[in-house]
Order: structure tokens, then sequence, then C-alpha cells
């Protein structure tokens, strides 16, 4: 390794450490969407084969596998510090410079912003290790673009930590389409519909509508008084003020914002010179930009509540915020060739940590490990080997539970309990409804309680159990935390869900095509092909 | 003695960030924001308000 490769490593180990210290203690950190157990269920819903609609496919899969082998918490501090260790590294690679400031300030720029810090706040982990790949996609698809050899299969094993989610494999294939060109776009197409066929493919097999009351509740939000769109165009904007660092309503931001834009693009026009696709990245960007704020444009929010409304799958860009990771790539490396006239590079590095000091030391407590009561083992225990779907009482997606410092947090109760665990799913932002996307889910709030042969009442959070219902049932455990039920006489659930054929050939195909990869790049069969201009 | 400025460099940048946060976090008492949570709490928990 030269010594300023080491200079980068080091760099991005310390962003690393600095944002994650506190997150390497044992425990798990459990905050909104982010929720990790000991050891996760293989089961149905982690492959999309239940009546919801597939958000969590194919991670969930994925984590439950990863979870046979190693700590749940062990996988968790794992996936967090590649988002950043990765991600850094990956933007610093990208820029054509043999100065390594310049490919710190482009690995600090991407990812200590706002983005990071927003998403991580609110859990997004697998969206930001989607995030984190999308450097090391587009280096990918460069080396398409010049026909090296075998550069598909560096494509195909890049997007890998972005398909783990929705969009974070449709990030990645925009990327992807971006930096490999035009005459690149028939196999960049086929490798992300392969790659991406474990979500999307349930995903067609499912005819559930989301709420268009999610168009207004997840739109972008303003920060302070530069609007919604300076706010966007910083890498911010995330729908839920709960998450926003504190330093975003800095009353300077806005301005900056506009200069480093300025600088940026400054910077990409110069890159222009030197890497191809520079432009195509820039597009992209503003088309990550406009996705992220067409529902603060006047019209905007009605033509995505009709979308919402008649396409299946248009969901997925109600919280369009998400898109802006399309911006961040471009700002980043473009703020970084502006800086290489500059001798002090580093300074402008230190400057944008400045500007975001509570994402340091993992928000200062908003990111904490906590260990879960030790009745959530014992009801898992006796669940182990028994038939039948369990429901969870009080009624509500969410949980603020003292042993976690009434953090708001997902139930952990699908992902930690064996077999199918059925859940409200509905959201309310702000005290407004959203309706959620399980038929099943919506049978339990119409206190129908058909296909459930357990019911587990989680104590210390809002929200209420129906006592008229419990009497009813078999009191099976009662701890200080969590109470389980046995439903008398319900046969276990046959399964609902779409037909299992079409799932698992989205699985074998995504397999084959990752199998094939390897093979091509590491074994005997690689050797068949040309030989590599470059490596 | 290159990595050594970087590492410093960073760590200074660390310092400063965590110091300004610890500052700007002790400031806002993010405490307040579960305080009043925990003086209503609704039957359905907000994922989140704008």
């Amino acid at each position: 390794m030269r010594p300023n490769g080491l200079k980068l490593y080091a760099t991005c180990a310390g962003l690393t450490l600095a944002v994650l210290a506190p997150v390497l203690m044992p425990g798990y950190v459990l905050v909104y969407d982010m929720v990790f157990t000991p050891r996760q269920p293989l089961n149905a819903v982690a492959f999309g084969l239940s009546e919801a609609l597939p958000r969590a496919v194919p991670v969930d899969a994925v984590v439950a596998l990863a979870t046979l082998v190693v700590p749940g918490q062990l996988v968790q501090k794992l996936a967090l510090a590649a988002i950043f260790f990765v991600g850094a590294l990956g933007a610093g690679k990208l820029v054509p410079t043999d100065k390594t400031g310049v490919r710190i300030v482009a690995a600090v720029a991407y990812t200590w912003n706002a983005y990071v810090a927003e998403r991580l706040f609110l859990g997004h982990w697998t969206l930001l290790l989607g995030y984190a790949a999308l450097p090391w996609v587009a280096m990918a698809g460069l080396r398409m673009r010049a026909n090296e050899p075998r550069a598909w299969t560096r494509l195909v094993l890049t997007m890998l930590p972005a398909v783990l989610s929705a969009p974070g494999g449709l990030l990645a294939l925009g990327t992807a389409l971006a930096t490999a060109g035009r005459r690149k776009v028939l196999p960049v197409l086929g490798i992300g519909v392969v790659l991406n066929a474990p979500w999307w493919v349930p995903s067609l097999l499912h005819s559930g509508l989301s709420d268009p009351a999610g168009v207004t509740a997840f739109s972008a939000r303003a920060e302070n008084w530069g609007g919604p769109v300076l706010s966007v165009l910083g890498l911010g904007g995330v729908w839920n003020g709960e998450v926003v660092p504190i330093s975003r309503t800095n009353p300077v931001l806005p301005v900056i914002t506009v200069v480093l834009t300025v600088a940026a693009l400054l910077g990409l026009r110069e890159l222009a010179r030197r890497m191809p696709a520079t432009r195509n990245l820039t597009i992209l960007g503003a088309i990550g930009v406009l996705l992220a704020v067409i529902a603060t444009l006047p019209g905007g929010a009605t033509a995505m509540t009709a979308a919402i409304e008649h396409v299946p799958g248009a969901g997925l860009l109600r919280d369009g915020q998400k898109w802006v990771a399309w911006w961040a790539l471009p700002f980043a490396i473009g703020l970084a060739v502006i800086t290489e006239r500059l001798n002090a590079r580093m300074l402008v590095a230190v400057l944008l940590m400045g500007l975001l000091p509570d994402l340091a030391w993992g928000g200062f407590g908003r990111l904490e490990p906590v260990d879960y009561p030790a009745d959530w083992a014992r009801v898992r225990e006796l669940l182990d080997d028994q038939p039948g779907d369990v429901a969870v009482l009080p009624l509500s997606a969410f949980r603020r539970f003292d042993w976690n410092d009434r953090r708001t947090q997902l139930d952990p109760a699908p992902r930690y309990l064996p077999g199918t665990t059925v859940a409200d799913d509905a959201l309310s932002v702000g005290g407004r409804l959203i309706a959620g996307e399980d038929p099943r889910a919506a049978r339990l709030r119409a206190h129908d309680y058909t296909g459930i042969s357990w019911v587990l009442v989680e104590y210390g959070t809002p929200g209420r159990a129906d006592e008229n219902l419990l009497k009813r049932l078999e009191k099976v455990y009662d701890g200080p935390e969590l109470a389980l039920y046995k439903v008398p006489g319900v046969p276990p659930a046959a399964p609902n869900g779409p037909p299992v054929a079409p799932v698992v050939l989205a699985w074998i195909a995504a397999g084959s095509l990752i199998c094939v990869s390897l093979l091509w790049r590491r074994l005997l069969v690689g050797r068949f092909a040309p030989p590599q201009r470059e490596e | 003695m290159g990595v050594v400025v970087v590492l410093l460099v960073v760590l200074a940048g660390v310092g400063v960030a965590g110091g300004v946060g610890a500052i700007v976090v002790n400031q806002n008492h993010p405490d307040r924001v579960v305080e009043l949570q925990q003086q209503a709490e609704p039957e359905v928990i907000d994922y989140g308000s704008r």
C-alpha cells in the first residue's frame, strides 16, 4: 500500500470511529426502523411470502442467514461500520487525482453529511449500505464503459450491498446506468433486474397500494429558513424533524449550502475533463434532487398522490428525500476536485465535519447499544418449535421502552420471535394516521384474530391491550416486560402469501448471477476471458 | 510523519465536532423532548413528526 493510500484508509477508519465508537460497545442499537436481534427468524415473511408488502426483502432473509452463524449485534456493528468505512473509501478512490488530500475531502464530504446523519438516526441502515456502495458501483460502471474485461463481475459484486433494499437497488442501478454509458445500457439493466429480483418479484405479486396520505407526511422538510430545496441541496431535508441534527437549524447554513453547491458544480466542470460520465452523474444528481422536492412543488403532491393511488409500487416514491443520494456522490467528488488547487484541503475536510458536529459520537446519545430484557429470550424459548402465528399487543408499529431510554423504535417482536408475528403496520406521523399495508394487521385492528395462535403483550410502552380479549386466553408466561397467551383451539394459520415458485426463481436467478460473477473473477472460468488491460 | 499529521487533523476535527456538538446538545436540552412525550403518551406512538 502506498503511504498516501494509508492516509486515506486512516481517515476512513477515523471517520467510522468518530461516529460509531459508542455503538461498538456490547448491545443492540434500537432506534426507529433499525431493529437487530440475537437471531432473526428465517421465515416466509423474510422472503416476501406473506400477505404484507415485502418492504424488508431481501434484507431480512440475509440478516436471518447471517445471524445463523454470527450474533445479531455483531452483524449490526459490522453493517454500520461498513457504511462509513466503505462509503468514505469509495468516494475517496473515485476521484481521479494523485493528491490524497483531495481524496480525503471526497471521503469526508460523502460520509459526514446530513443525508447520512438523518438516515442513520432514522435507522435506515439498509439504505445507507446502498449509499456506501454507490461510489464502488460508479467505479465498476466506469470500467464497463471502458470495455474492461470482467468489469461486469465487479458491477455485480459492488451492487450487492445496495440490492438489500428496494431504494438501494434502484439507487445503484441508476448510478451504474449513468457511469457505464449508453452502449452498456442493456447489460447493466439486465444485471440490475436480476439482482433486484428478490424484492421486485414478490412486490409485483402483491396487489396492495400504499396510502396516499404518505405523500405529504413523508415529503422533504425545510430544516431552516432556506426551505426544502436548499435543505435537500445540502443533502438534508428528511421528513422526520425528530431525527434532524440541531446543527441543521444553523441560520448560516443556507448560505453555506449555496457556496458549497456552486463549488461542487465548478469542481464537476473541471472533473468532466478527466472522468467520463461526470455529466451523467451530475444529471442523475439533479434527478435525485427533483424527486426529493417534487412533493413540495406546486402540483407535485397531486401528481404523486395520483401515482400512489393507482400505480402499484409507486409508494417507493413517497419518501422522496432518499433519492438525494444521487446528488451526494457528484457533490462530494465535485467539492473535492475544487479543493485541488488549495493548500488547506485538510481545513476544508475539518470544516465539513464542523458544520455537522452532532453526527459525532453516535449523535451524542441518539445511538446507544442496549440489552434486551431476559423476558424476550424466555418467550422465544417458549415459542421455539411451536406452530401458529403470534399477534402482538398493544397495536402500534412503534414502541418506547424504559430499557431503551424511551427511544422510538420499531416493535422488535417480528424479528426476535421464531415463526410469523403479526404486528400493526399503520404509521402515525404527527398524530396523523397513515394506513398500513398488511391485511392481517388490519384484521387485528378490527378485533379479528382468525388464524392467530398466540398473543404477546409488551409492557412498558404506550398503548393498551384488550383486557376482554386476554381474559378469554390461556396465560402461558407473565414476566415484567412480556406476557404470552395461547389462543385455545385455534389451528395454525395456513400461509396466504403470493405463489412461491416465482419468488424461488427470483432468488435462484440472483444467486446464480452472484455465483457466476465470483467464479468468473476468482476461479478457472475467468481465465478463459481475455486478459485485463489494467488491474 | 504524513500519516501522523493526517490522524492529528482527523482527531482535531473530531474534537471540534465533539466539543461543539456537546455544547449544542447541552444547550438544547434534548431530554426535554422525552419529558414532554412522557407527560402525554399517546395510545399510538408517532413514527415521527415534521
